[in-house]
């Protein structure tokens, strides 16, 4: 296959960069969130104290995590699909396959965020702090959530009007965007990173 | 509300969607909507806000991100190379000599990792070079890490027990601990077929060549540690009580980069790498959790679960027969599905009825989790035979498929064994 020069629209470079800081920012609060749990337990079994709290701040890390990563994964085809049958079909019915299933993620991650928000606003509205010895203000990390669901549905309405331009303007790369990943795609995830000098 | 015909229709929905290639949250998520709108309308929809925050907000759950970059962090710091080199030192005297490298490699890698995919294109980038120089049959190596990575999901830290247990609210320290003796018996197996079959027919393994000389050993020995350590301070932490599985995952990441950093490979593009995978798997696991959840809830409102176990109740079969039938329908939709998703679409509907039967559900994840194995090595959609084809580089993905056949059958042997003897599963 003739690869073409994979053009990414400018706004679509813009999310991707976007996604990638919010990406980085959930992965160091993960980092970040297994340091505290080691000096939470620390102090439970030396000192006996607890942290307290560090279980809540953990379910915010997920939100955070699974809600500001997921922009960054549709991107990097992190998403899986099921590729068996699509892979058998002519080009002509699996153009409209990937728009379809980009589309189908973009109504999901609308309803998503519209639901989020709502989410957001009701826990504004009533000045919602939890019920813990951290008393969070609770829109703070349900803000975070808000925002990445946000972001994630307005990835995905990009990706789908780009998807449906590419099937008509340029057919033959509607599968290098939003084909399903390709296995050898998959393995070089695990291989791209950097090795040292320390590589014996 | 809704009759096993209704039941049935949603299913083969759910499948129908999945193999136009929606994404599989997407899928889910689909059926669970129209599902709630044909019988509610929109009422069904107001909760959705909730579940999601409650989904994401799970400390359970939290253990997801924190095993995948334990894991991430150890493969990208080196340890699994050293970890391989060091094996086959001790190995190669043994019939089939250094397939057994490939077998245990992968156990002990599953025991410091939860995924069957890195396993897979770790072991295999370290194998084949290494065998290639030997005149292995490239059959029997691909077959082995195809297989042995398998292990990954079945021993723990497992990605698939935690999620497993977050929706069946099982306790996951009870999963892990679970899964120690099948995943172990299964290494055994495999070992087992290796050493028969190269009795049989000693062309499958290379010569086996001179042990190295005792000191390199002895140096190399130590590079076993790192698992080692890792195992014991998250299973010990698990096991003695000290700590949840979440915190054990906590405990598992520090210690990881703390054995990293004495290796001199601590540094911030490995840490930023290993951050974006471990955030593009959390997110991508959990967007499918968010669309499964609320399936489960809408199949739970809608009485799915109880109208499935009557029905099956009804029909009176033998437990065993029960199970049976339930082997061949995981490995025909093991077939077509990918693993995860087949295992997430299938608990709301099979748990009732293995419950029904009187199977306890540490027992059912077990047995699930050995259903995802089979799915992972069946053509023609299991992933790891496309990545470690991938990893190979050349000769046709028959190859592999050729390769894991013995062992696929190793586990179907250990799913009867359980089925028999179901004290074998503790819990």
């Amino acid at each position: 296959m003739s690869r073409l020069p994979a053009e990414t629209p400018f706004v679509l470079k813009r999310i991707e960069t976007l996604s990638r800081l919010f990406a980085l920012a959930a992965g160091a609060s993960v980092a970040l969130l297994a340091v505290l749990i080691c000096l939470d337990i620390g102090a439970r079994s030396l000192l006996n104290v607890s942290l307290q709290g560090t279980d809540e701040l953990g379910g915010y890390v997920l939100a955070f995590a699974g809600s500001c990563g997921l922009a960054y994964t549709l991107l990097h085809k992190g998403h899986p699909r099921i590729d068996i049958a699509l892979s058998r079909l002519p080009r002509v019915l699996q153009n409209p396959a990937h728009v379809l299933a980009q589309g189908t993620l973009a109504a999901m991650a609308s309803f998503m965020a519209y639901h989020a928000v709502g989410e957001l606003a009701q826990t504004i509205r009533f000045g919602a702090v939890t019920n813990t010895p951290l008393q969070t203000p609770l829109w703070v990390p349900q803000g975070l959530w808000a925002l990445g669901c946000g972001v994630f549905a307005l990835t995905t309405i990009a990706t789908t009007l780009h998807a449906i331009w590419l099937m008509v303007r340029a057919p033959e790369r509607v599968a290098l965007f939003y084909g399903p990943m390709t296995v050898s795609e998959e393995v070089e995830d695990f291989m791209e990173t950097p090795q040292g000098e320390a590589r014996s | 509300m809704i009759g096993i015909e209704g039941a049935v229709i949603g299913f083969a929905l759910l499948l129908v969607l999945l193999l136009i290639g929606l994404h599989i949250a997407v899928a889910l998520f689909s059926v669970a909507v129209l599902g709630a709108w044909v019988f509610f309308g929109d009422a069904m929809f107001r909760p959705f806000g909730t579940m999601m925050w409650g989904t994401l907000n799970n400390f359970l759950l939290v253990a997801i991100p924190l095993f995948v970059f334990m894991g991430e962090v150890l493969v990208r710091g080196g340890v699994t190379e050293r970890m391989y080199r060091a094996l086959s030192d001790w190995l190669r005297p043994l019939p089939g000599g250094l397939l057994h490298t490939n077998i245990i490699a992968s156990t002990v890698f599953a025991a410091i990792s939860g995924s069957s995919v890195a396993t897979a294109a770790t072991i295999g980038t370290v194998a084949f070079p290494t065998f290639r120089k030997q005149n292995y049959s490239e059959r029997w190596v691909a077959g082995t890490v195809a297989s042995g990575a398998t292990l990954g999901i079945l021993i723990p830290p497992s990605i698939n027990l935690i999620i497993y247990g977050a929706i069946t609210n099982t306790s996951i320290g009870a999963l892990f601990i679970a899964g120690i003796v099948p995943g172990l018996i299964l290494a055994a197996l495999f070992m087992g077929v290796i050493a028969v079959w190269s009795i049989l027919d000693p062309r499958i393994a290379g010569p086996h060549g001179k042990l190295a000389p005792w000191p390199e050993r002895r140096k190399r020995l130590s590079d076993l540690l790192p698992p080692l350590v890792i195992f014991i301070v998250v299973m010990g932490s698990i096991y003695g009580g000290w700590a949840t599985p979440t915190e054990a995952a906590g405990v598992g990441v520090v210690t990881a980069m703390l054995l990293v950093a004495l290796y001199g490979r601590l540094n911030w593009a490995m840490l930023k790498e290993a951050m974006l995978s471990t955030v593009t798997t959390t997110a991508m696991t959990l967007l499918i959790l968010v669309a499964a959840f609320y399936m489960n809830f809408i199949l739970g409102v809608l009485g799915v679960p109880r109208v499935v176990s009557e029905f099956v109740a009804a029909l009176d079969v033998q437990p065993l027969v029960m199970l049976l039938i339930l082997v061949c329908l995981y490995l025909i939709l093991g077939c077509f599905l990918d693993a995860l998703a087949m295992m997430i679409a299938t608990i709301p509907i099979v748990w009732p009825i293995m419950e029904q039967l009187g199977y306890s559900p540490v027992w059912f994840g077990i047995f699930l989790v050995m259903m995802c194995e089979l799915a992972l090595i069946t053509p023609p959609v299991g992933m790891n035979l496309y990545i470690v084809q991938s990893v190979r580089g050349r000769g046709h993905v028959g190859t592999v498929i050729a390769g894991v056949l013995p062992f696929l059958i190793c586990i179907l042997a250990l799913v009867a064994l359980l089925g028999i003897f179901p004290g074998l599963i503790l819990g």
